[in-house]
C-alpha cells in the first residue's frame, strides 16, 4: 500500500467533508462522518478519479466507504 | 509553469536589487518560492497565512492553486481553505438556482472554487430532478422564493427531446418537426412565466447532439437528420432567448464538442447515477458557467495590459535587435504572432489594449512601427508604458490615464516574478500566466480567460478599444499644441445633435445609467423612460454625437429638456468623460438656447444636484452665464435669462443640427 496513496486519499476525504486530516484514519466511513452522505459520495468519488486519474466501475462505487478500501481500489486501477 | 526555476535563472531583466531595497526583507524570496512551489507546498503555505491572519496572502495562493492545477479535485481542496477564510470583501455575491434534469452537484464545487477565484461568491441552489416544469409554473416553489440573481436551466437533449436523442429512427419527418415545435413552444412558455415572477438572468443550455447519430454518416448531410433537427431547436431557441431581456444561451452542444463529445460522457455513471458527466468535464463546465457570471456580475476586464519581450514577441528587443527577435509567420514567430490575433480579437469587442514594458522606448517602438511581423500596431495601443521603473507604479498610471479602475486590468506577462510582484501590491488586477519556454500557449492563455467573456456586444463596446487609443493621439496633440484654442481647432470637431430615435435609444439610456462624472442629475432611466420623454408633447431628449480628425467619439451626451412655455428645463444634462475639456457643453448649451428660443422661451433653468462623483460639473451653468436661484445641499437651483444672456458656440466645432427636425420633434 502506497503511503503517498493514502496521504493524499486521507487529504481529499478530509477537504470534502470539511474535516481536519488528523481525524481521518483508515477506518473513516459514513459511520464515523455525518457529511458523508450519497451525494457527498458522490462527489467524493469524483474528486478520487479526477485527482489519481482513475475511474470506478459502478459496482464498486458503493463499497468505497472506509479510507482503507478506497485505497486498495486505487492501489489495485494501479495508479 | 517549471518548478526548476530557481533564483539563478530568473529573466535577466529582473531588478534583483531594487526589488529587494523596495520590499521588506524576504518578500522577494518569498515571489521566487512562491513561483515554483508545487501544490503540496501551496496546501502547507495556505494553512500558514490562514493561521497567521494573513488573508490576502491565503486567497493569493488559494487562486495560484487553482490555476496551477484546476480539476475537481483541487476544487475540493480550495473549497475547504476558502471555508477557514472570512468573506472576500471585494468579491460580487451571486445566488444561482440550478433548474436541472440531471446530477449537476459534483459541477458546483468546481464552480464555486472558480468563481471566488475571480472575485465572484457563488451560493448555488438546486431544483429537484426533471422537475424544473413545476418549479417554474408554481409560484411559491424554491426557485422563486430563494430570490436568486441567475437562472440555470440545464435539461438534457435526452429528457427534454427523447423522440429526438433517443428514439430518432422510427419517426417521419413531420413527427420530429411537431417536436422541434412543441420543445421551442415549451421554452418560450417557460421564460414567459420565469419573466413574470423574476428578473433574474437565465442561462439556457443549447441541446446537444448525439455522439453516435443514428444513421452514420449520412446524418451530417440530411435536413431532416437527427443532429439537423437538433441544430434547429438551437437556432430557435437563440432566437427566443434574444426576446427578452437577461437571457443567455450556454451553447452547451459546442461545449461538449470543445472538450470531445467522446470524453464529455461518463455512461457508467449515467445508467447508475443519473451523472451523466465524467470528472474531467465538471471544470469545463464550470468554466462555461463562470464566463457568464463575470460578464452578468460586471467584473470583466476592461483594459489587457501587454508585456513586450516573450510575451508579444520572442526574445529580448534590447539585447536580440529588431532583427534577432522570433515574430512572423515561422515557428517559433507564428507562436506569437497567433497571441497579437488573440489580443486583436479583443480588441474589437472593446477591450483595451495597453503596454507596460521594461525597456528602451525607442528600441521597443522601433519594433512596434517597422516589424513586418507585427499583427497589433501602434494605433491599436491606448497607453504605451515602455520605461524602467517597476510594473506595479506603471500599472497604477495606466488605469489612471485610461481613468479606469485598477479592477478593470488585466496583466499578462511572461516573467514570474514580475507577475507575483503585481499580485502581492495590486491584487484586484487579473493576473494571466504566460510560460516563455511554451510560446503556443499565449494565444490559448487569453481566449481562455473567463474575465473578457461578453453576453452581448453593441456597436460602442466594438469601437471602444479604438477609442481610447485614439484619445491617446488627442493627449499627444494637447502635449504639442501651443495653446488650448489651438488644441481644439486642430482637433477638428464636428458634432452632430438631434432629438432620439430608435437607433440611439439604447445608448442615449445607457449614458443616463452609467455617467457619473458631467452629470448635473444623475437620474438614471430605462429605454421605455426615454421612449416616453421623447413621444411627450412638452419634454425633448437631445443628443449629440462627436467627431473629430481622429476618429468617431460616437454618441457623447444627452440633455432631456422639459418644455414649460416661458421656460426650458433642464431634466438631464450629460456629457460622457471621453470629451471633457473640449467645449462640447458649451455646444450643446448653446443649441438648446436657440431652439428654446426658437420655440418662444425665454429662460432656460437647471439644477445640479451634488454627488460623491459628479463635482467636475459643478461649474459649468455657472461658466456659461447662468445665475443661482436657491441652494441647498441636495440641489443648486441655476437660470439663464436668455432675454440678455446668449451662450456663442464655439467656432472650432463645426456643429450639424437639423432646424425643421427639430420644431416638429
Amino acid at each position: 500500500m502506497a503511503e503517498q496513496t493514502v496521504d493524499t486519499v486521507r487529504q481529499v476525504v478530509a477537504d470534502t467533508f470539511g474535516i481536519d486530516l488528523d481525524d481521518v484514519t483508515m477506518e473513516t466511513s459514513p459511520e464515523t462522518v455525518e457529511a458523508w452522505e450519497s451525494m457527498s459520495h458522490l462527489n467524493l468519488v469524483m474528486s478520487l478519479e479526477s485527482r489519481f486519474g482513475v475511474s470506478f466501475d459502478p459496482d464498486d462505487i458503493p463499497e468505497l466507504v472506509t479510507v482503507d478500501a478506497i485505497v486498495a481500489k486505487i492501489d489495485s486501477l494501479g495508479s | 509553469m517549471s518548478t526548476d526555476r530557481g533564483v539563478d535563472t530568473l529573466p535577466m531583466d529582473v531588478d534583483r536589487a531594487g526589488l529587494i531595497r523596495r520590499h521588506r526583507q524576504g518578500t522577494y524570496q518569498d515571489w521566487v518560492r512562491l513561483t515554483v512551489a508545487d501544490s503540496t507546498n501551496t496546501r502547507a503555505d495556505i494553512e500558514d497565512a490562514i493561521s497567521s491572519g494573513d488573508h490576502a496572502l491565503a486567497r493569493r495562493l488559494v487562486r495560484r492553486m487553482w490555476e496551477q492545477d484546476p480539476t475537481a479535485a483541487t476544487a475540493t481542496t480550495v473549497n475547504a481553505m476558502l471555508k477557514k477564510l472570512p468573506e472576500d470583501p471585494s468579491a460580487s455575491s451571486m445566488k444561482i438556482f440550478f433548474l436541472r434534469s440531471f446530477t449537476i452537484e459534483p459541477a458546483l464545487g468546481p464552480l464555486e472554487a472558480a468563481a471566488a477565484c475571480h472575485g465572484i461568491r457563488v451560493e448555488s441552489m438546486v431544483g429537484e430532478f426533471n422537475a424544473h416544469v413545476q418549479e417554474i409554473i408554481d409560484a411559491d416553489s424554491r426557485l422563486y422564493s430563494s430570490e436568486p440573481d441567475v437562472i440555470v436551466l440545464a435539461i438534457q437533449s435526452r429528457d427534454l427531446v427523447p423522440g429526438i436523442y433517443l428514439d430518432f429512427a422510427d419517426k417521419t419527418a413531420e413527427q420530429i418537426a411537431e417536436i422541434v415545435r412543441d420543445a421551442v413552444g415549451s421554452f418560450r412558455q417557460w421564460l414567459d412565466m420565469v419573466r413574470t415572477r423574476t428578473q433574474a438572468h437565465v442561462i439556457i443550455h443549447n441541446l446537444e447532439c448525439p455522439e453516435f447519430p443514428v444513421v452514420s454518416p449520412m446524418d451530417g448531410q440530411d435536413p431532416h437528420g437527427q443532429q439537423a433537427a437538433i441544430r434547429d431547436l438551437n437556432r430557435s431557441l437563440v432566437e427566443i432567448a434574444s426576446e427578452y431581456q437577461g437571457v443567455h444561451v450556454l451553447d452547451y452542444d459546442s461545449l461538449v464538442a470543445r472538450h470531445g463529445r467522446s470524453r464529455w460522457h461518463d455512461h457508467r455513471k449515467w445508467l447508475t447515477m443519473r451523472m451523466p458527466l465524467a470528472a474531467d468535464s465538471l471544470v469545463p463546465l464550470a468554466g462555461e458557467w463562470l464566463r457568464f457570471l463575470v460578464a452578468i456580475a460586471g467584473r470583466s476586464s476592461k483594459c489587457l495590459v501587454c508585456d513586450l519581450d516573450n510575451t508579444m514577441w520572442g526574445g529580448i528587443i534590447g539585447e536580440d535587435g529588431i532583427n534577432g527577435i522570433d515574430l512572423g509567420v515561422e515557428y517559433p514567430g507564428a507562436a506569437y504572432q497567433q497571441f497579437q490575433r488573440a489580443v486583436l480579437d479583443l480588441y474589437q469587442q472593446g477591450v483595451i489594449i495597453a503596454i507596460c514594458s521594461k525597456n528602451n522606448m525607442d528600441d521597443a517602438m522601433e519594433v512596434i512601427r517597422d516589424h513586418d511581423g507585427m499583427i497589433l500596431k501602434e494605433p491599436h495601443f491606448a497607453s504605451m508604458r515602455i520605461n524602467w521603473q517597476d510594473k506595479v507604479q506603471n500599472l497604477r498610471e495606466i488605469a489612471e490615464e485610461l481613468n479606469i479602475g485598477i479592477d478593470s486590468l488585466a496583466f499578462i506577462d511572461d516573467n514570474p516574478v514580475e507577475r507575483e510582484m503585481v499580485r502581492e501590491m495590486l491584487p484586484e488586477v487579473t493576473v494571466i500566466d504566460v510560460d516563455p519556454s511554451d510560446p503556443i500557449g499565449h494565444a490559448r492563455a487569453v481566449r481562455e480567460n473567463p474575465m473578457f467573456s461578453r453576453v452581448s456586444l453593441s456597436d460602442d463596446d466594438r469601437r471602444r478599444g479604438q477609442m481610447y487609443a485614439e484619445q491617446r493621439q488627442r493627449k499627444d496633440l494637447q502635449t504639442s499644441s501651443s495653446s488650448m484654442e489651438d488644441y481644439y481647432r486642430s482637433l477638428e470637431m464636428v458634432a452632430d445633435i438631434g432629438l432620439v430615435d430608435d437607433a440611439r435609444l439604447a445608448r442615449v439610456a445607457q449614458l443616463t445609467q452609467k455617467t457619473n462624472q458631467l452629470n448635473m442629475t444623475t437620474r438614471r432611466y430605462s429605454e421605455q423612460q426615454i421612449q416616453d420623454f421623447a413621444s411627450a408633447d412638452d419634454s425633448h431628449v437631445y443628443w449629440i454625437n462627436v467627431k473629430d480628425r481622429f476618429g468617431d467619439n460616437g454618441v457623447v451626451g444627452v440633455m432631456i429638456l422639459l418644455d414649460r412655455g416661458d421656460t426650458w428645463e433642464f431634466d438631464t444634462f450629460l456629457m460622457s468623460c471621453r470629451v471633457i475639456g473640449r467645449t462640447v457643453e458649451t455646444a450643446m448649451l448653446a443649441t438648446v438656447v436657440e431652439h428654446a428660443r426658437a420655440a418662444g422661451a425665454t429662460k432656460l433653468a437647471g439644477s445640479f444636484m451634488p454627488t460623491k462623483k459628479n463635482p467636475p460639473a459643478q461649474a459649468i451653468y455657472e461658466s456659461h452665464g447662468f445665475k443661482k436661484i436657491s441652494e441647498s445641499s441636495e440641489e443648486v437651483r441655476w437660470e439663464l435669462d436668455m432675454t440678455t444672456t446668449s451662450i456663442d458656440p464655439p467656432d472650432w466645432i463645426t456643429r450639424n443640427t437639423s432646424k425643421g427636425e427639430f420644431l416638429h420633434g
